[in-house]
């Protein structure tokens, strides 16, 4: 993509008095006029579209254009914000943006990752392909890529907020007729000190409102910083404790009935005919029964009748054209795609991988397809009111999921209302990218039209959840690695059968002369979604159990090896000997018959390290500790970053011991938590935490921490004799 | 018609005899707080108590119900007069996406009240002091609900907190 547009900060007057601050991206700009129609038309009160407000009580409002799923991002954006406005902490509060185009965040990030810098990694998929279907990126409201604090918050809010506060102190100046190099903030007002006068916020806003708004406004040394690597508390802290927070599935709607699904066995099948409708309909207080996408709806008063007569559908399924394939018929597709030199494409080249010789390394690995299991089920609520059809859901992308709702019922913007909810987790499932993964919401929509159009909730069982999601991919490679006599790798060759749009998190950081890798990588029928580290899942298990197994070759420590592989200065040096020094790092099995294995890896603009120590009890890893250091830049909340890492880990450790999700008959096998098992508290290791600071900007942290574990307890259990090469573990 | 005692109020709810005690919370009795995650008693999200004890409401049938008492994340304690599992979920900043949470602190708070009991019992009450600290082992064994944000080492750490104030 070419595109050069540039960032253009906007200012107006609030309604209801104040002063609104945002950024407008190319498209945004022409778009001001409709923001304020937005506001005219569909907000309350003294919201208005953009994105900082100060309120004539000089209280901030920041409207965050992500939604909550777990990973704190409206937490960081507020101390962002109060941090550039210089506001003490209880001044500020975080509302939910509207699901309207002017809140659409794809401008900021197609202005500020394509205009300002070189794209890498995961945003150059992002930008280029998947979120921008239709190339429409007003409907784009997104929340992935660990970017809301990263782009959004840093790159951003924090320069609305910096341009904000000149704005006030400009006014500040001008009302007190003095020069503002004699002014600072205090308590939400700006002070002269020499005098004694001081005006607040709330009274400088509409004054500060018709003054020009400062494109290059001066933010804050980090050396100032009061709220920035605070650990504020989050706030939906005491509604998720006490058990208040309304998730999508709490949403009530008055006279709402229910609808349940029975899928098709077969991935993304369709239904011939409804064997039992009659049968079906006499059920007690079923309203409806329909044909509708991946399987069949009943409508209800209660979701448990309607899930009871889904059950009992009986349906023909139409014959799928994958019927015959299984995990094993696609991994065989795989492998031999991987014999054949001329399918493959090479990724990175570096010397010549033929002509070394030496002490030589061969393996292959292989890693399964993979749910995102959040705990609250797919769901969304469809009614009117007011004369516009409403949907309500919690989603990564809700301005898309509304665009969704429009096209499929042929509405216009302004027929449609869209009331995101906090999702009990997502993990990318709830991203959406297209139509494919808005499979509920479709099915939602038929279901509330053969019901009359009355309101309507459709909510996924379990067993749906699992068998229509959309897959972390299977992916399977080969590598081959040449020693020197020092036990240092000459030579480093990598085929896999993987997706690859990211070469810098695909290719090895270690500094090796030789280094060749290529990809082979087709579309499977099995669908696809980002998983929470995207593929950095596959490919840190792979390079990471590689890398330990040339140390293992080498007879070297395999932490120190890594060290002494990477370049100088690079960030995931000092995370290995932080991990090291933390852990008390020892090669080799320990007395109490445990041992330690160790990955590292770069990824969303952080770079991790986590030791493992482990056991094998009956023939099973048992992981007793895990110590992790992060370089994740700049920290803006230390709390929330531990968090992150803690539960990252945690996700990590499940797919490394238990994830698998098999292809059976074309169709899903795992069905519930029982065959698709998550990591407990009995199996949940002791977690160690470490941040090394930087006062750079920051890096993502929702995702950084879950793909090393995999490899860091493989590695572990090479020391001990057995390597696992495949995923899951256990099983 | 069956009758219910939830939180200390009775209710009469015209059900079928099959309908597990969750969906009568929520949708008979609009007690949201009480999440479903598998409608098979694997994750824990839907754990109330009856009787003091934690069940899966997700496959418990309102017939079997009879007469007990059930607690709901509602009956646990208000940001007024919070359990003290709730204060130590508080201290220990436990929840991420928080959906698990209430099944997950149901399951805390029976586990914690059932063990003082039984110590009670088992030991007589001079031995509480020696006892007032539930172990990481012990917490892990009993507490087997999901939470796919993995918020496990903070769950212990409160759990363990907790046990001090509940003996």
């Amino acid at each position: 993509m070419s595109v050069t547009r540039r960032r253009v900060l906007i200012a107006g007057a609030a309604v209801g008095g104040g002063l609104a601050v945002g950024l407008a991206v190319g498209l945004a700009t022409v778009n001001f006029h409709d923001r304020r129609a937005h506001q005219a038309a569909d907000l309350e009160g003294d919201l208005v579209a953009l994105w900082v407000q100060i309120r004539p009580d000089s209280t901030v409002v920041v409207l965050s254009p992500h939604t909550e799923m777990g990973q704190g991002a409206h937490l960081g954006l507020a101390q962002i914000v109060a941090e550039e406005l210089d506001i003490p902490w209880e001044r500020i509060e975080v509302r939910q943006a509207p699901v309207e185009t002017g809140f659409s965040n794809g401008n900021v990030i197609q202005g500020f990752v394509l205009a300002d810098q070189k794209l890498t990694g995961f945003f150059q998929r992002v930008v280029e392909n998947a979120f921008f279907l239709g190339g429409d990126l007003l409907t784009m409201q997104m929340t992935g890529g660990s970017t809301s604090l990263r782009f959004t918050g840093w790159r951003s809010m924090r320069v609305a907020a910096a341009a904000a506060k000149q704005m006030l102190f400009a006014a500040a100046a001008a009302e007190l007729d003095v020069n503002v190099t004699e002014l600072v903030a205090e308590d939400a007002h700006v002070v002269h000190e020499s005098s004694g006068r001081s005006l607040s916020y709330g009274a400088l806003a509409p004054i500060a409102a018709q003054l020009p708004v400062p494109q290059s406004p001066v933010t804050k040394d980090a050396s100032m910083y009061r709220h920035v690597g605070k650990s504020h508390v989050r706030p939906d802290l005491a509604d998720k404790v006490f058990g208040t927070t309304e998730y999508g599935i709490d949403r009530d709607v008055s006279g709402m009935q229910f609808a349940a699904i029975i899928g098709t066995q077969q991935i993304r099948g369709s239904v011939v005919s409804i064997e039992n409708e009659a049968d079906i309909l006499a059920m007690r207080d079923v309203a409806a029964v329909t044909i509708v996408q991946e399987g069949v709806a009943v409508v209800a008063d209660n979701p448990w009748r309607a899930q009871q007569a889904a059950n009992a559908v009986k349906f023909v399924e139409a014959p799928g054209p994958n019927a015959a394939h299984d995990t094993a018929s696609l991994r065989a597709l795989m492998e031999a795609a991987l014999d054949d030199d001329e399918r493959m494409t090479e990724i990175m080249s570096r010397g010549d991988v033929t002509t070394q010789t030496g002490k030589t390394v061969e393996a292959s690995y292989f890693v399964p397809f993979l749910a995102h299991a959040p705990m609250e089920p797919m769901n969304g609520t469809l009614w009117r009111e007011g004369g516009r059809v409403h949907g309500a859901s919690g989603g990564q992308n809700p301005l898309m999921t509304k665009n969704f709702v429009m096209k499929t019922l042929g509405l216009t913007a302004d027929q449609v209302a869209f009331h995101p909810h906090t999702m009990g987790g997502s993990f990318g499932r709830r991203a959406a990218g297209g139509d494919d993964m808005h499979n509920f919401i479709n099915q939602a929509i038929t279901a509330w039209q053969a019901a009359g159009e009355q309101p309507l909730k459709l909510t996924w069982s379990r067993e749906v959840e699992t068998r229509q999601d959309r897959y972390r991919k299977q992916a399977v490679a080969r590598y081959r690695g040449v020693l020197a006599e020092d036990g240092r790798p000459v030579s480093w060759q990598a085929d896999g059968y993987a997706e690859v749009n990211i070469p810098d998190d695909a290719v090895t950081a270690y500094a090796i002369p030789n280094l060749l890798q290529r990809t082979v990588h087709e579309e499977t029928f099995v669908p696809y979604a980002y998983w929470r580290s995207v593929e950095a899942s596959i490919h840190c298990f792979f390079n990471e159990s590689f890398v330990d197994e040339l140390a293992q070759a080498a007879e070297a420590d395999p932490l120190q090896y890594r060290i002494d592989l990477l370049p100088k200065g690079h960030r995931l040096r000092q995370t290995l000997a932080t991990a090291r020094d933390m852990s008390g790092w020892q090669a080799g099995v320990l007395p109490d018959g445990s041992a330690m294995g160790v990955a590292a890896y770069e990824l969303f603009g952080s770079a991790c390290c986590q030791v493992a120590r482990v056991s094998i009890i009956d023939d099973k890893p048992v992981v007793h500790e895990v110590w992790c250091a992060l370089d994740c830049g700049l920290v803006i909340n230390p709390n929330s970053v531990e968090a992150q890492m803690q539960g990252g880990m945690i996700f990590g450790l499940t797919a490394a011991l238990y994830g698998v999700i098999d292809i059976e008959d074309g169709g899903v096998k795992q069905s519930n938590f029982h065959d698709y098992r998550m990591v407990k508290l009995a199996d949940a290791p002791r977690l160690h935490v470490k941040l090394i600071e930087r006062n750079e900007s920051p890096g993502g942290v929702g995702e950084v921490a879950v793909p090393h574990l995999s490899a860091a307890v493989a590695n572990a259990m090479a020391v001990l004799g057995k390597r696992p090469r495949e995923l899951p573990i256990i099983g | 018609m069956p009758k219910l005692t939830v939180n200390g109020s009775e209710y009469e709810v015209d059900v079928e005899p099959a309908m597990p005690l969750l969906w009568v919370l929520r949708e008979e009795l609009g007690l949201r707080g009480t999440k479903f995650g598998c409608g098979k008693g694997l994750c824990g999200a839907c754990t109330v108590h009856i009787n003091g004890r934690a069940v899966r409401s997700c496959i418990l049938p309102i017939a079997s119900v009879g007469e007990a008492e059930v607690t709901t994340i509602e009956g646990l304690g208000t940001a007024e007069a919070p359990h003290p599992v709730q204060e130590q979920w508080i201290r220990h900043r436990v929840p991420q996406c928080g959906y698990c949470q209430p099944g997950m602190q149901m399951s805390a708070a029976a586990f914690l009240a059932g063990r003082t009991s039984q110590d009670d019992m088992a030991e007589g009450p001079d031995s509480l002091n020696n006892r007032a600290t539930v172990t990481d082992a012990e917490v892990a064994a009993a507490i087997t609900n999901i939470c796919r944000c993995g918020c496990y080492e903070r769950i212990r750490r409160a759990v363990v907190d907790a046990s001090k104030e509940v003996s």
